[in-house]
C-alpha cells in the first residue's frame, strides 16, 4: 500500500489526533499526538503491518528547525505481506515525558522501551517492567538527552584517577636535574 | 672416567628459577573477554597463532584455578565491579594482562560508560596495545611476560 | 514424585509432597564462557528446569550514540566498525550508505561491487565464528578450530584489500579509500575452495554426530508468530520461516542485478538456524564470484565535491581546488549533509542493521541510531528459554549470535 494512504486512512480513523506528515528525506512519517499512540499502532496492525522493527528516541533541543517538542519517540513497522513500512512519531516535552508502551501489542517493545526510558527518560505507561537495560540502577540522569555531558561518569567502584605520565617525568627529569 | 660424573645430570639453580621456569611455561588464562578484542584472541588460541606452544593455552573458566587475567575488551563502569571480584578471587601468584588498547587506556571511548584503563582499580603487568592487537604482538607479549615471571622472585605461599 | 511411584505407594504420597522446595536463582555470567562476550542471565530453576529466566544486557555499553554526536560524519566510522565486530565491513557500509542517502549522493559502480563482495566476505566470517563457537560449546572443539582457520583466511584477504584484519574502517562517505589488489580473484579463487572444503567436512562430522542433531534439533523453537511480533529478521527470522531479507525486499547497492538464494527453514530451532547459516555462507561464496565477473573497471570514490578530496595537482595550482581542500579538512567545515533525516538499512549477520540518521546541517551528526539486529533476538531468549533445561541454554544462546558490541553498543 502507499504511504500516503497510511496517512489518509489513520486520518479519517483517529481524526484531529493526527498532527500531521513530516516529509523526511527519504520517506514520510506520520506524527501522533501522545494520546492516540496505542490506538494509532492498532490501526497499522489491522492494516497488516505485522513486524515491528524498531522503537527509538531523539532529542532535538536547540535544534535548528523548531519541533513541537523536544523529545520525539519514533516507532517503524513492516508488513510481510505487502512490503510496505511504516514510521509514526510522537513529540514530548522534556519534564513528564509519558507515552503508552506498545508491550501488549508488540513484544519486541519491551526491550526497545525499556532503552528509551534508560537513554531519554521517558516514561512508558503499562510497561510490565521499566528498568533501566543498558546502564546500572544506580545511574543518574539520563544520557542521550542533550543537556547530560558525555564524560559525566558515575563509577560504582573507587578508581584512582589515569596517571599523566608526562608530567611525572617532566618532574623527575627536573628534579634529576637540580640534584 | 675423567670428570664430574653428575656434570650432565644434576643442574645446580635458585629456587626462585625453578619456581618461575614452572609457573611461566604453565599459565593457567582466565579470558575475561567482553569485546572486539576477543575475536583476535580466538585468533591468537586457533592454530595459525597458537599459544598453546608456549604452554598458555588452556583457559580456566574459573578465577580460583587461574593464575593470568587477561583482560580482553573494554570494562564498562557496569562490568568494573565484577572484574574487581574475579580478580580477588584468583590466587597467588597472578599476573593480569591488559589486552588491547580499550583495557589499558579506554582506547578512543572517552565518555560516560567506559573505564578509562583498568589500572584505574587493578595492578596490571603486561599491556598489549592493538586495535586489536596483531596475533604477533600477542605472543610477544605472552614471551616477555614468561621473561619476566622467570626473573622475579617467586613467593611460595 | 514421579506418577508411577505416587500409584504404587499412596500412603506415602503426602509425606513426600511436604517438603519445601524452593526454586534455586544462578547467575549465568557477566563473565562466562558461554556466554558470548558480557550479558547477565539470572535463571530461577527447579531442579534442572529452567522457571523463570531475566535477562541483563548493558555491560558493554560503550556509548556509540552519544560518542559519534561529537565526531564528525567520517570520523564515526571507526565507531562503526565496532559495533557488529565480526563482520565489520557491514556496519561500515551501512553506515556510509546511510549518508549517502542523506546528501544525495551516488557512487561509482566499481565501489558498489567492492562493497557487496567485503560485505560478504565479513558475513562469511561471522557465520563461521557463529556456528565454531556454538559447536565448541557443545563439546565439538574441532569444529572451532576448523572454522577459525578458515576464518583466518578470510582475514588474510581482508587485510590485503584494507590493511587491517579486524577492525578496517574501510568505507567512507561517498566511497571506499583503496581499491582491490590485482591478486585479488586468484587469491579468492583458493580461499573459495579452502572455505568451501572446510564447512564441507564440518557439514560432514556434524550433521552426522547423534550428539549435535539431538542437542540441536528440536530445542529452542520459537513459532513465526513470536518471531514476528519480536521483530527478528534475518537467519533467526529465517529459520522459522520469516522469508525476509533486506538484500531482496529493499535491494541496495547491486543485490538486484546477482543471482542468489536466501535460505528458509520452517522448523525454528537451533538446527534450522545451523542449517540456514551454512547454506548462507555458500550463498555468500556465490555472490562474490559473480562480483568478480560482472565489476567494471572504475573510480571507487564519487567525484562529488561535497564529500570527496580533490587531486593534489588541482588544489596546488587553482583556487577551487584549495577552497574544495580547505572545506573539507578544517573543524567547523567538512561534510555538511543537508538537514534531514534518514534511515538506511542493510542485511547485516544477524538481520536487519538500521541507521536512522537525523542531520541539523553542521559537520557532526546529530543524532546516530543504531537498530540493532541482534537486540530482539537476545530480548526473547528470555522466553526462548523457559521451560528447557539447564544444559540447553548454552546451545539456544549460541544460535542466537548476540554480539554485544551490536546489542549495547
Amino acid at each position: 500500500m502507499e504511504v500516503s494512504q497510511l496517512h489518509t486512512q489513520l486520518s479519517a480513523a483517529l481524526g484531529d489526533k493526527v498532527l500531521g506528515r513530516e516529509e523526511l528525506t527519504d520517506r514520510e512519517a506520520t506524527v501522533l499526538a501522545p494520546s492516540a499512540w496505542a490506538e494509532g499502532v492498532k490501526l497499522l496492525v489491522g492494516l497488516g503491518f505485522d513486524v515491528m522493527i524498531e522503537l527509538g528516541g531523539a532529542d532535538y533541543s536547540n535544534y535548528p528547525e523548531p519541533k513541537a517538542a523536544p523529545l520525539c519517540v519514533s516507532a517503524h513497522f513492516y508488513s510481510t505481506a505487502s512490503n510496505a513500512r511504516a514510521w509514526i512519531k510522537a513529540y514530548l516535552p522534556l519534564e513528564g515525558a509519558e507515552i503508552e508502551s506498545l508491550v501488549p501489542q508488540f513484544a519486541a517493545a519491551n526491550w526497545y522501551e525499556r532503552e528509551c526510558y534508560d537513554m531519554f527518560g521517558v516514561q512508558f505507561k503499562n510497561h510490565p517492567y521499566l528498568k533501566r537495560l543498558l546502564l546500572y540502577d544506580e545511574f543518574v540522569g539520563h544520557p542521550l538527552r542533550k543537556d547530560y555531558p558525555i564524560m559525566k561518569s558515575q563509577p560504582l567502584i573507587p578508581m584512582r584517577s589515569a596517571v599523566d605520565y608526562e608530567a611525572v617525568a617532566m618532574k623527575r627529569r627536573a628534579e634529576e636535574g637540580k640534584a | 672416567m675423567s670428570g664430574d660424573p653428575l656434570q650432565d645430570v644434576v643442574v645446580t639453580t635458585k629456587l626462585d628459577k625453578v619456581l618461575g621456569w614452572a609457573r611461566k611455561y604453565s599459565l593457567f588464562q582466565y579470558p575475561f573477554v567482553t569485546a572486539c578484542c576477543g575475536m583476535e584472541f580466538m585468533a591468537v588460541s586457533g592454530s595459525h597463532y597458537d599459544t598453546d606452544r608456549f604452554g598458555a593455552a588452556l583457559p580456566r573458566f574459573s578465577p580460583r584455578q587461574a593464575d593470568l587475567l587477561m583482560v580482553v575488551g573494554t570494562i564498562t563502569h557496569k562490568q568494573a565491579p565484577i572484574l574487581k571480584r574475579v580478580y580477588d578471587q584468583m590466587c597467588d601468584p597472578k599476573w593480569v594482562v591488559a589486552f588491547g588498547v580499550c583495557a589499558p587506556s579506554g582506547g578512543f571511548y572517552q565518555n560516560y560508560g567506559s573505564v578509562p584503563g583498568i589500572d584505574c582499580f587493578l595492578p596490571v603487568d603486561m599491556y598489549i596495545p592493538g586495535c586489536p592487537p596483531r596475533p604477533e604482538t600477542v605472543i610477544d607479549a605472552l614471551i616477555k611476560l614468561q621473561d619476566r615471571i622467570q626473573n622475579e622472585r617467586q613467593a611460595i605461599v | 514424585m514421579p506418577m508411577e511411584l505416587k500409584q504404587k505407594y499412596p500412603d506415602r504420597v503426602k509425606e513426600a509432597d511436604d517438603f519445601d522446595i524452593e526454586p534455586m536463582y544462578i547467575n549465568m555470567g557477566p563473565s562466562h564462557p558461554a556466554m558470548h562476550g558480557t550479558v547477565k542471565l539470572v535463571l530461577k530453576l527447579d531442579g534442572e528446569t529452567v522457571v523463570g529466566t531475566e535477562m541483563q544486557v548493558g555491560y558493554l555499553h560503550r556509548c556509540f550514540e552519544k560518542t559519534v554526536e561529537n565526531k564528525t560524519w567520517n570520523q564515526a566510522i571507526p565507531y562503526t566498525d565496532r559495533l557488529n565486530y565480526v563482520s565489520p565491513l557491514i556496519n561500515n557500509v551501512g553506515y556510509a550508505l546511510a549518508v549517502e542517502k542523506l546528501m544525495g549522493i551516488e557512487t561509482p559502480e566499481r565501489c558498489a561491487y567492492i562493497r557487496v563482495i567485503m560485505s560478504e566476505l565479513s558475513r562469511i566470517g561471522d557465520h563461521l565464528t557463529c556456528v565454531g563457537a556454538g559447536a565448541m560449546e557443545l563439546g565439538a572443539i574441532t569444529a572451532f578450530l576448523y572454522f577459525v582457520k578458515a576464518r583466518e583466511y578470510t582475514w588474510q584477504l581482508i587485510e590485503e584489500v584494507t590493511g587491517a584484519r579486524l577492525t578496517i574502517s574501510y568505507t567512507r562517505v561517498g566511497g571506499v579509500i583503496r581499491d582491490l589488489p590485482a591478486s585479488f580473484e586468484e587469491r579468492f579463487d583458493w580461499i573459495e575452495k579452502q572455505v568451501l572444503e572446510n564447512i564441507d567436512e564440518v557439514s560432514r562430522m556434524l550433521e552426522k554426530n547423534r550428539i549435535f542433531v539431538d542437542r540441536m534439533k528440536e530445542v529452542g523453537k520459537m513459532p513465526l508468530e513470536r518471531i514476528k511480533s519480536y521483530g527478528i529478521t534475518g537467519p533467526f527470522g529465517r529459520a522459522a520461516g520469516l522469508n525476509y531479507d533486506v538484500r531482496k525486499a529493499a535491494p541496495y547497492l547491486v543485490y538486484d542485478r546477482l543471482n542468489f538464494e536466501v535460505p528458509t527453514r520452517t522448523a525454528g530451532d537451533n538446527f534450522a538456524r545451523y542449517e540456514v547459516r551454512m547454506e548462507e555462507v555458500r550463498q555468500s561464496l556465490k555472490i562474490i564470484r559473480q562480483c568478480l565477473k560482472q565489476m567494471p573497471q572504475g573510480p571507487i570514490r564519487s567525484k562529488d565535491p561535497r564529500v570527496s578530496l580533490p587531486r593534489k595537482k588541482e588544489v596546488y595550482s587553482n583556487i577551487e581546488g584549495l577552497m574544495n581542500h580547505f572545506k573539507l579538512i578544517m573543524p567547523g567545515h567538512g561534510i555538511r549533509p543537508p538537514k534531514g533525516e534518514v534511515y538506511g538499512a542493510v542485511e547485516g549477520g544477524n538481520g536487519e542493521l538500521g541507521f536512522w540518521i537525523i542531520s541539523d546541517g553542521t559537520d557532526r551528526p546529530w543524532r546516530v541510531r543504531v537498530r540493532p539486529p541482534c537486540f530482539p533476538i537476545t530480548s526473547a531468549v528470555e522466553e526462548l528459554v523457559l521451560g528447557e533445561q539447564l544444559a540447553d541454554i548454552v546451545p539456544i544462546f549460541g544460535s542466537v549470535n548476540m554480539i554485544g558490541g551490536e546489542m549495547d553498543r
